[in-house]
C-alpha cells in the first residue's frame, strides 16, 4: 500500500516540477506597457520618500524609474545566465551611469530561479504556511486546523522535516529548511492531501471532507463548488478562478503567476480532466508555487 | 582535577525537573499553535476601521487581460461584493501598481503581525489607499504587532520558538526562557525602554498554571482537591524531616535526601501541582545558582548543607506556595496578553525578585562550563548573539607578552583566543548549572570534575605587574589595549553590553535578519547608517527607535523585492554614488577603513580600494596598477589584499597603524575568500 502510495506521489512531484518550468518559461508581453506606467509612477512616489535610504535622486532618473516599473509590471520568468554574476556592485537606486546594468539586474532579479545566485531559499517552514493556510482558508475561530493530519499517523514527527525552528534554550536555527528529495515529498503529500480533502465539497465526492464545510472561507467555498462542474466552461470562469487563487495564494506571487496557473487549467489536457482529479491538481498547483512555500 | 560520577549532568537534572512539570510548558504541552493570535483567540479579530472614503484604489491601468470569457456573471458580483479582493476583482482587471502594493500590503502584515497576513477581516481597499506609513502604522497597532516583538527578542537572544503561543492562545513554556525579550515587548507595548532585552536583571513572568498531575488511582479528583492532596503530603515531608533531624545523631543522609528528591518527595510534590515552573524553581536554585541541596543529593557532590536550616527554608516555602496557588488557580490565570503575565515576587518564596536573564533550563544547562572549555562556551554564545561576531578564526597581530605558556596562546588559536578567552572569563565563577562558586574553594564543573578554584582561575590571571588583575574584558584590539573594554562579574559584562555600539549595530542586524533575511546580504554602510540612526532616536525613547527601524526595513527596496538576489544590496545610506564603487559588501568597509591611503591615482601600492573596474580577462576587480602602469589580474589583486589583511608581520598588517573591527575584518575576509572561490584561486 505504502509502495502504491509511493509511485502516486512522484509522478505527481515531478509533475509539479514541470509545472513550475513551464511557469518559468513564461515571457512578459509587449501588451503590458500601461501596467508599466502605473508602476512607473507608483515606484516613483515610493523611491522619492525622504526616510527611503538609497538614492533620493532615483525618481528624476527615467531609466531607473523605466527599470523599476519594468521590474514591478512585466515580471519575467525566465532564468537565463546572467551577464552580470560579477555585477554585484549593483544597487538599484543608482545614476544615470549605472542605469543599464540596473536594468539588467533589475530584471534578473525577478527571475522565479535565479541561477546564478549561491544561495537556496528556504521553505517559510511548517508553521508559517500552517498558518497561512489557517487564516486564508477558514473562517476565523474554526476548528483547529493542522497541515501534518495529511502526512499520517506520523504526522507531527514528519513535520519537523518541512522547515522549524528548534533549539531547545539558546541556540535555536532553522532546521530542514533547504529543500531537499525528501522534505519536497513531504510538502507534497501534505498539501496535495489538504487539496484532495478540499474537492470533498463536491456533491459527487465520494468521501466528505475532514472538517466542517461552514468552516471554510465563503469565498473559497464557493469558488471550489463553481469548479465542482469542471471541465465545464462554468467552472472556468476567470472570476472565479481568481477568487480560487486569491483565497489561497494571496498576493503571495506575481499576477503573471496567477496567468502561468491559469494557462496550464485552460490546457487541452486539463479539459479532458474530471474534477474529481482537476481540482485537487488545481489546488496543489498552486500551494507547490515557489512564492507560497519558499521564503524570498 | 577528580572527575566523578556522573557525566550526564544536565540531563540528569532535566530528567529530574520531568519528573511533573505538567504546568511548565516542557511537558505534556499542548500542541504547539500554528495560529498564535490572541485577537483569534479573544474573538476580537476584526481590525480598526479605516476611512471609508480611502476605499479607492490608487490607480485603474488594468494587467494584461486574463482573456478567458466571463462566466455566471451572478458569481462575479459576489465575489466583488467580497471586501478582501474587491479592489482587485470584478468587472476590471487589477492594475499592476495595485497588485505590487496589495503584494508588499500582505508581506508586511506577516512581518507585523507575527506571520498573520491578510485575512478575512482586513479591509484591503482600504489599506491599498493609504500611505505606506499609515500602513505600518496601522499594523503596528494591531494587538499581534507585540507578539512580533517579542518573537524578534527571542530570536535576538537565540532563543526563537516556531510558535510563541500553543494551541489555546496560551504562551508558550519556551517563551518564559526568554524573560529579556519578554520585558522587552512589554516596553514596547508602553512605548518604554525596548534596550531593556539588553539588560541582565529581569523579572520572573509566571506561566499559565494548569490542573495537577493525578495518578491512576486520583481520576476522580477535582484539580481543587488533587492540589489540597499535594499540599497535605508536603506537610507530611516536612513533619517527617522534622522528626529525621530531631533526633540526637546525624540523620542518614539518603534518607535526608529521599525526602526531598525521592519518589513522591518535596520535589515531586511541588512540580506535580500544575504551578508555574517558576514558582517551583526556587526549590532547585539558591540566590544565583543551583542550590547546595541539589548538589549534594542529585548529583552526589560531597558538600556541606545545614540540613535544618533548610527545612525551615521548605517550611516556609510551603506556606508560601499555598498562598501563590490560591491565588494562581487555573480560571484564574492564564493570561494570553503580555501586560497579564504575572510577575514572580521573589521574598514569597526566598529569592530575588529580580533575576539572571540566563536561567537554568536554558542557558546554563545547554552552555556548560566543562574542564577543558572553561566557559569559553558561553563567551561564544555572547560574542555570538550580542556582538555579530562569528568568531572567524582570522589572524591577528600577536601581543607584546602573549604567551604565558597558556592554553591556546599559539598565533594560530589566538585568532579566537584572543577575545573569546576573556570574554569567557566574565563567567569565571560560574560552574555547574549555573551556579556562583565564588568564594568557594572548589569548582564544579558540568562535566562533573573538580578544580581547586585557585588553579582554575589562573586561567584569566595576569601577571603581577600588568595594570589589572584579570584578562577578563570584551577585546577589540589584541594589540591596543586602550580600544578594549575589561571587566571581571556577569554585571561588568552587561554593563559594556548595554554601552557598546557593536551591540546596537548587532541589534540592527539582527532585525534585518529576522524580518527581511539572513542569507541577504547587507551593504555595511547601510546598517551603520540604520544603526546610528535606531541610537540617536534611542536616546529619546528605545521603543520608538526600535519601531522607527522597524518601519524603514518593512518599506525599504530589499523587502519588497519579489525575488531578492543575494549578493545584490538594495538599500544604501543616504547620498552614496554607487558608481563605480567595489562591490556594495565591502565597499563601505573599505572606505571606512582603508581609503584615506588607497583612494584615485596616487594611492598607496597603487591600489584603489575605491574603485571598480575589469582587468585584461575581463573579470570585475579593484584598481590595481602595477610599477609599469598596467592593471594586475583580479586574483593577484584579491590575493594580495587578503594576505595584507590576515599578516602577522605589523609591518605588513593592513590597515597600517589602525584598527580595523573584527566584525568588519570578517565581512572582507569573507568575501575576499568568495571572490578567490569564484575565480578558482581560494587558498
Amino acid at each position: 500500500m505504502r509502495q502504491q502510495h509511493f509511485f502516486f506521489v512522484l509522478p505527481l512531484a515531478f509533475a509539479a516540477a514541470f509545472l513550475s518550468l513551464v511557469a518559468c518559461d513564461q515571457k512578459p508581453s509587449s501588451s503590458e506597457q500601461p501596467a508599466q506606467t502605473e508602476a512607473r509612477e507608483f515606484m516613483s512616489e515610493t523611491v522619492s520618500r525622504p526616510t527611503q535610504a538609497p538614492s533620493p535622486q532615483a525618481s528624476e532618473n527615467p531609466a531607473l524609474l523605466n527599470a523599476a516599473a519594468e521590474s514591478a509590471a512585466a515580471v519575467t520568468f525566465s532564468s537565463r545566465p546572467s551577464e552580470s554574476a560579477e555585477s554585484e556592485t549593483a544597487n538599484s537606486a543608482a545614476t544615470s551611469e549605472d542605469a543599464p546594468r540596473e536594468l539588467s539586474e533589475t530584471t534578473e532579479s525577478n527571475t522565479l530561479v535565479s541561477a546564478d545566485d549561491p544561495l537556496m531559499s528556504e521553505y517559510k517552514g511548517y508553521q508559517d504556511i500552517n498558518k497561512i493556510l489557517k487564516v486564508r482558508a477558514f473562517v476565523p475561530g474554526a476548528d483547529p486546523f493542522e497541515l501534518y493530519r495529511y502526512l499520517g499517523a506520523a504526522g507531527v514527527s514528519l513535520s519537523a522535516l518541512l522547515g522549524q525552528w528548534n533549539g531547545f534554550g539558546v541556540q535555536s536555527s532553522f532546521l530542514n529548511g533547504k529543500p531537499n528529495t525528501i522534505n519536497l515529498i513531504l510538502w507534497h503529500l501534505a498539501l496535495s492531501g489538504f487539496a484532495q480533502d478540499l474537492a470533498r465539497v463536491c456533491p459527487d465526492a465520494t468521501e466528505k471532507p475532514t472538517f466542517k464545510t461552514d468552516s471554510l472561507n465563503p469565498l473559497l467555498l464557493k469558488s471550489l463548488q463553481t469548479l465542482c462542474s469542471w471541465p465545464d466552461a462554468s467552472a472556468k470562469n476567470a472570476d472565479n478562478l481568481m477568487a480560487l487563487w486569491m483565497s489561497l495564494m494571496g498576493f503571495d506571487a506575481p499576477y503573471e503567476e496567477f496567468l502561468a496557473w491559469q494557462e496550464f487549467l485552460h490546457s487541452p489536457e486539463m479539459g479532458q480532466t474530471p474534477a474529481a482529479q482537476a481540482l485537487p491538481d488545481a489546488i496543489t498547483a498552486i500551494f507547490l508555487n515557489p512564492h507560497f512555500l519558499l521564503k524570498n | 582535577m577528580t572527575l566523578i560520577l556522573n557525566r550526564f549532568v544536565p540531563s540528569a537534572l532535566l530528567l529530574l525537573l520531568g519528573v511533573g512539570l505538567t504546568a511548565c510548558g516542557v511537558k505534556n504541552k499542548p500542541a504547539p499553535a500554528s495560529h498564535d493570535s490572541p485577537v483569534s483567540a479573544t474573538g476580537t479579530a476584526k481590525d480598526p476601521v479605516l476611512p471609508s472614503e480611502a476605499v479607492t484604489s490608487p490607480s485603474n491601468a488594468p494587467l494584461k487581460p486574463i482573456g478567458i470569457t466571463t462566466g455566471a456573471p451572478g458569481l462575479a458580483t459576489s465575489i466583488s461584493s467580497n471586501p478582501y479582493i474587491e479592489a482587485t476583482l470584478g468587472s476590471t482587471i487589477p492594475s499592476a501598481a495595485t497588485w505590487t502594493k496589495a503584494r508588499w500590503i500582505e508581506k508586511a502584515a506577516k512581518a507585523l503581525r507575527n506571520g498573520h497576513g491578510l485575512g478575512q477581516g482586513d479591509n484591503l481597499p482600504a489599506l491599498l489607499a493609504l500611505p505606506e506609513s499609515k500602513i505600518v502604522e496601522h499594523f503596528m497597532a494591531d494587538p499581534r504587532f507585540i507578539d512580533t516583538v517579542l518573537d524578534f527578542g527571542m530570536f535576538f537572544l537565540g532563543q526563537k520558538s516556531d510558535s510563541i503561543r500553543d494551541s489555546l492562545g496560551s504562551f508558550d513554556g519556551e517563551v518564559f526562557s526568554g524573560r529579556a525579550a519578554i520585558t522587552a515587548a512589554r516596553e514596547v507595548q508602553k512605548n518604554g525602554d525596548f534596550l531593556k532585552l539588553l539588560q541582565l536583571q529581569q523579572p520572573v513572568y509566571l506561566s499559565s498554571t494548569s490542573a495537577p498531575f493525578a495518578g491512576a488511582d486520583e481520576q476522580e479528583l477535582t484539580p481543587a482537591q488533587l492540589r489540597e492532596k499535594r499540599f497535605a503530603m508536603l506537610n507530611q515531608r516536612i513533619a517527617n524531616l522534622r522528626a529525621l533531624l530531631s533526633g540526637q545523631q546525624t540523620p542518614d543522609p539518603k534518607a535526608f535526601c529521599d525526602s526531598f528528591n525521592g519518589e513522591n518527595g518535596i520535589l515531586q510534590i511541588v512540580t506535580n501541582m500544575g504551578l508555574p515552573i517558576s514558582v517551583s524553581l526556587p526549590l532547585l536554585l539558591s540566590g544565583d545558582g543551583i542550590s547546595s541541596l541539589v548538589l549534594k543529593c542529585t548529583f552526589g557532590v560531597p558538600i556541606e548543607v545545614d540540613e535544618k536550616a533548610l527545612l525551615e527554608t521548605f517550611a516556609s516555602y510551603t506556606v508560601s506556595l499555598r498562598s501563590l496557588a490560591e491565588n494562581l488557580i487555573p480560571e484564574r490565570y492564564s493570561p494570553k496578553a503580555l501586560d497579564a503575565l504575572q510577575i514572580l515576587d521573589g521574598a514569597v518564596v526566598g529569592v530575588p525578585t529580580a533575576q539572571s536573564k540566563h536561567d537554568i533550563l536554558g542557558f546554563w544547562s545547554r552552555l556548560t562550563n566543562s574542564s577543558t572549555n572553561f566557559n569559553r562556551k558561553r563567551a561564544e554564545h555572547m560574542l555570538n548573539r550580542y556582538f555579530c561576531d562569528d568568531l572567524k578564526p582570522i589572524t591577528v597581530l600577536a601581543p607584546v607578552d602573549h604567551t604565558q605558556g597558556k592554553h591556546a596562546t599559539d598565533s594560530g588559536c589566538q585568532s579566537c583566543h584572543y577575545k573569546l578567552d576573556p570574554m569567557a572569563g566574565f563567567f569565571k565563577n560560574i560552574g555547574i548549572l549555573g551556579t556562583n562558586f565564588n568564594g568557594l574553594s572548589t569548582m564544579q564543573f558540568d562535566d562533573n570534575a573538580q578544580q581547586p578554584m585557585a588553579e582554575y582561575v589562573k586561567a584569566w590571571a595576569n601577571p603581577e605587574n600588568a595594570p589589572r588583575a584579570w584578562n577578563v574584558g570584551y577585546i577589540r584590539s589584541s594589540t591596543h589595549e586602550s580600544l578594549n573594554e575589561y571587566g571581571e562579574s556577569i554585571e561588568d559584562l552587561y554593563a559594556i553590553i548595554e554601552r557598546a555600539p557593536e551591540v546596537k549595530q548587532c541589534l540592527v542586524r539582527r532585525m534585518f535578519e529576522h524580518f527581511i533575511s539572513k542569507d541577504q546580504v547587507i551593504d555595511p554602510g547601510y546598517l551603520e547608517w540604520l544603526a546610528n540612526t535606531f541610537v540617536e532616536q534611542s536616546k529619546f525613547n528605545s521603543s520608538m527607535a526600535f519601531k522607527a527601524t522597524l518601519a524603514t526595513l518593512v518599506t525599504s527596496r530589499t523587502f519588497k523585492e519579489t525575488n531578492p538576489k543575494s549578493t545584490t544590496c538594495y538599500d544604501m545610506q543616504p547620498g552614496v554614488d554607487p558608481a563605480n564603487r567595489p562591490p556594495c559588501a565591502v565597499a563601505f568597509l573599505l572606505q571606512k577603513n582603508c581609503a584615506s591611503c588607497h583612494t584615485g591615482v596616487g594611492a598607496a601600492g597603487g591600489l584603489d580600494l575605491a574603485g571598480w573596474t575589469r582587468d585584461a580577462k575581463g573579470i570585475e576587480t579593484f584598481p590595481h596598477k602595477t610599477l609599469e602602469g598596467t592593471q594586475r589580474d583580479a586574483n593577484e589583486s584579491f590575493k594580495r589584499v587578503l594576505d595584507r589583511l590576515t599578516s602577522t608581520n605589523p609591518m605588513l598588517r593592513m590597515p597600517l597603524n589602525m584598527q580595523m573591527s573584527a566584525q568588519d575584518t570578517a565581512e572582507l575576509y569573507k568575501w575576499l575568500n568568495t571572490k578567490l572561490d569564484s575565480t578558482g584561486a581560494a587558498q
